[in-house]
């Protein structure tokens, strides 16, 4: 929950749906809160199934909570239609209007609130502008390429000036290069309207990189809620560390607590620390998440914990070391090519290796 | 180059049956309807092969006195007429009933679509005579409707329902419904759902969404199904036979009629190629109506 309540767009407050009432019933979201400030570019993360769209339909009026209110702006948008929610939807497959020119589509929604021909007009130029099409502003939606019917759909929800457009994973219908060109297209348009952009994607790259904050969902529920950098160092949950990006999960007790924080074991292998938030008592099993790149890897005997090298794949930029702990559990660690030659570590070989405290995170499971 | 032979004579076979029954059932009756309208007239029936005669068409608007000088007559055009407003009217009656209902249908659950479209073609399984006579029960003097009205005293006298333009209008409508609702279903159908939704996303009210998304969407389907109920009106014999009494003539009867009783097959040609020549104007109009739309149905 952010602090600034005068500054939220988007309050989604203890919503439920359920599809089927009755002996089907369906929870495809159970009892989801989350604030999304206005000019924030909001993302929710989640594999296929998770409830995004349900999500978003439930935010843009094309489906009913069945628990729970969301406002807008401080206002309860319950009894609101789709078509006066000043929200505007980019769908999956772009849904245009297949009858209608690319212009003709853009102007639409501007028609439709009753706006004056010539404040239209400027409007679908600036549009076509904004997205580069302005070339093409005639052309069919049937005669233009997948990428260019995404920008069209972009422009056709911006040009109404919703205070919130809603994307369902607007890029994934696009090939690499195309996605790469407009995540950073979508960043930079979501700057220059200032419009609150709630976005969802089940790439978590594409997450990271693109927003302000994620919310990580599963099965109907918001795991975390942080910016990119929290959701990737701080995982709370051993889904959402598995999720977003390469991670060791290990299976640890507890020692003694430390000024640090906690001591942690592996097996019979100490030498591990955690910043513990909890009290944990001592001899506790729990499950800790480690970023490959995070783990200091070295010769034999310089650090303090060990490990036994079971494969070397060479990355380009950096290299993945495989290793096995002395209890049998197998692990990860990424290192920097900085240098020609690297390390002459070879399959077999044992090495030495370390983690700092803030860079283990303790999960819950 | 014997492989290319042979190919060859496959298609021919290939291609040859169904030339043979376009040719038998098709153009050799087309053309002989076409020569025995230019015949010359055999007052008791058929034609007198070779005697070339633009008598059948002249009928159409004038009338022979005695004297053998020519007089106008409308009562030949006046039926034709009739035939193309009673068409039209069955046309404009089909479209209201029948989108509402093709857009109920298309917006049901898969299971709930299968079972309608069925119920739309079930008055196909009984026969057409046995449809219109049952129009008959219900309009007649002292028939369902006149009976239930006079009943509930909201009539002393039975209203003339029965061999009534109408009733043709009527008979016309519930013949040929299916066809109306059917090609509007099949556009309305396969339109993707999400537009509407979109369409309520960007502001527009469900009128709105009706006129500017559903409706130009379905337009393929819509012209499709005007003429499929258009055409065979324009033909119709027996609602009009059965419904319209003698005051209601249509062109299909007028046509009944040369060839049985009044024993004028050259007029009776000439009236069925005037026929072919109106249902080809308006097939006409809907391959350009299809041009103006880019074709673009999807
Ligand atoms: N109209 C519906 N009726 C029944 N179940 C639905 C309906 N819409 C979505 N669901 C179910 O709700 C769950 C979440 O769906 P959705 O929000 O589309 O997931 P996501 O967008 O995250 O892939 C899925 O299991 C889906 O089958
Ligand atoms: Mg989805």
């Amino acid at each position: 929950m952010r602090d600034n309540t005068d500054n939220i767009a988007i309050s989604v407050r203890g919503v439920s749906k359920i599809f089927d009432e009755g002996v089907n019933a369906f929870v495809a979201l159970d009892n989801v809160s989350l604030d999304i400030g206005s000019n924030e570019f909001f993302t929710l993360l989640g594999p296929s199934g998770c409830g995004k769209t349900t999500l978003l339909r439930l935010i843009a009026g094309f489906e009913q909570p069945s628990q729970g209110q969301i406002l807008l702006n401080g206002e309860n948008l319950e009894q609101l239609p789709p078509f006066k929610r000043p929200v505007n939807t980019v769908f999956q497959n772009y849904a245009l209007f297949p009858h209608m020119t690319i212009a003709q589509n853009i102007a639409f929604g501007l028609e439709m609130l009753g706006r004056p021909r010539q404040e239209i007009n400027s409007t679908v130029d600036e549009m076509l502008e904004l997205v580069q099409m302005k070339a093409l502003a005639d052309r069919r939606i049937t005669q233009i390429s997948g990428g260019q019917q995404q920008r069209v759909a972009l422009a056709r929800a911006l040009a109404p000036k919703p205070k919130v457009l809603l994307l369902d994973e607007p890029l994934s219908a696009l090939d690499l290069q195309l996605r790469k060109d407009m995540q950073i297209e979508l960043k930079r348009l979501q700057l220059e309207t200032g419009i609150t952009f709630i976005f969802v994607t089940h790439d978590q790259e594409e997450a990271l990189t693109m927003s302000d904050r994620i919310a990580v969902m599963q099965g109907g529920h918001i795991l975390q809620i942080g910016s990119p950098r929290d959701i990737y160092e701080h995982p709370q949950h051993r889904f959402v560390a598995g999720f977003i990006g390469e991670i060791n999960l290990l299976r640890a007790t507890t020692g003694k607590a430390t000024p640090e924080g906690l001591e942690l074991r592996l097996g019979e292998m100490r030498g591990l620390e955690a910043k513990a938030k909890k009290q944990v008592s001592s001899g506790a099993k729990l499950t800790l998440a480690i970023r490959p790149e995070r783990i200091l890897l070295a010769g034999q005997d310089k650090e303090p914990l060990t490990g036994k090298l079971t494969n070397v794949v060479y990355h380009g930029t950096d290299t993945l070391y495989h290793f096995d702990l002395p209890d049998g559990q197998a692990m990860r660690a990424r290192r920097q090519n900085s240098d020609k030659t690297g390390p002459e570590w070879k399959i077999g070989d044992t090495i030495s290796w370390s983690a700092k405290p803030d860079s283990i995170a303790v999960l819950e499971d | 180059m014997a492989g290319r032979l042979s190919r060859t004579k496959i298609r021919a076979l290939l291609i040859g049956p169904a030339a043979a029954v376009i040719g038998i059932f098709v153009v050799i009756p087309l053309m002989l309807m076409a020569w025995i309208s230019i015949q010359g007239r055999d007052y008791s029936g058929g034609v007198i092969w070779g005697e070339l005669s633009g008598e059948a068409y002249l009928r159409m608007i004038f009338e022979r006195e005695l004297d053998d000088s020519l007089a106008v007559n409308f009562n030949y055009v006046l039926i034709i007429l009739r035939s193309v407003w009673l068409s039209f009217l069955t046309t404009v009656i089909s479209l209201l009933v029948g989108f509402p209902t093709a857009l109920f249908m298309a917006t049901r659950t898969p299971k709930w679509k299968a079972i309608l479209v069925f119920m739309v073609t079930l008055p196909f399984w009984t026969n057409l005579l046995v449809r219109n006579y049952a129009w008959i029960l219900l309009l007649r003097d002292h028939g369902a409707i006149n009976g239930t009205l006079s009943w509930l005293g909201i009539i002393s006298e039975p209203l003339p329902l029965l061999h009534t333009q109408l009733a043709v209008a009527i008979g016309l409508t519930y013949s040929f419904l299916p066809f109306m609702v059917l090609p509007i279903y099949a556009s309305l159908e396969k339109m993707d759902l999400r537009l509407v939704e979109s369409a309520f996303d960007l502001y527009a009210t469900r009128l709105m969404t009706l006129r500017r998304i559903i409706i130009p969407l379905a337009v393929p389907g819509i012209v499709a199904g005007c003429i499929l109920v258009f055409v065979p009106s324009l033909g119709a014999y027996v609602t009009p036979e059965l419904l319209g009494g003698g005051k209601t003539l249509m062109i299909g009867n007028l046509i009944g009629l040369q060839f049985g009783a009044a024993r004028n097959w050259p007029f009776g040609a000439a009236l069925g190629i005037l026929l072919l020549a109106l249902v080809m104007i308006s097939l006409t109009f809907y391959a350009l109506k299809l041009k103006n739309t880019g074709g673009n149905t999807q």
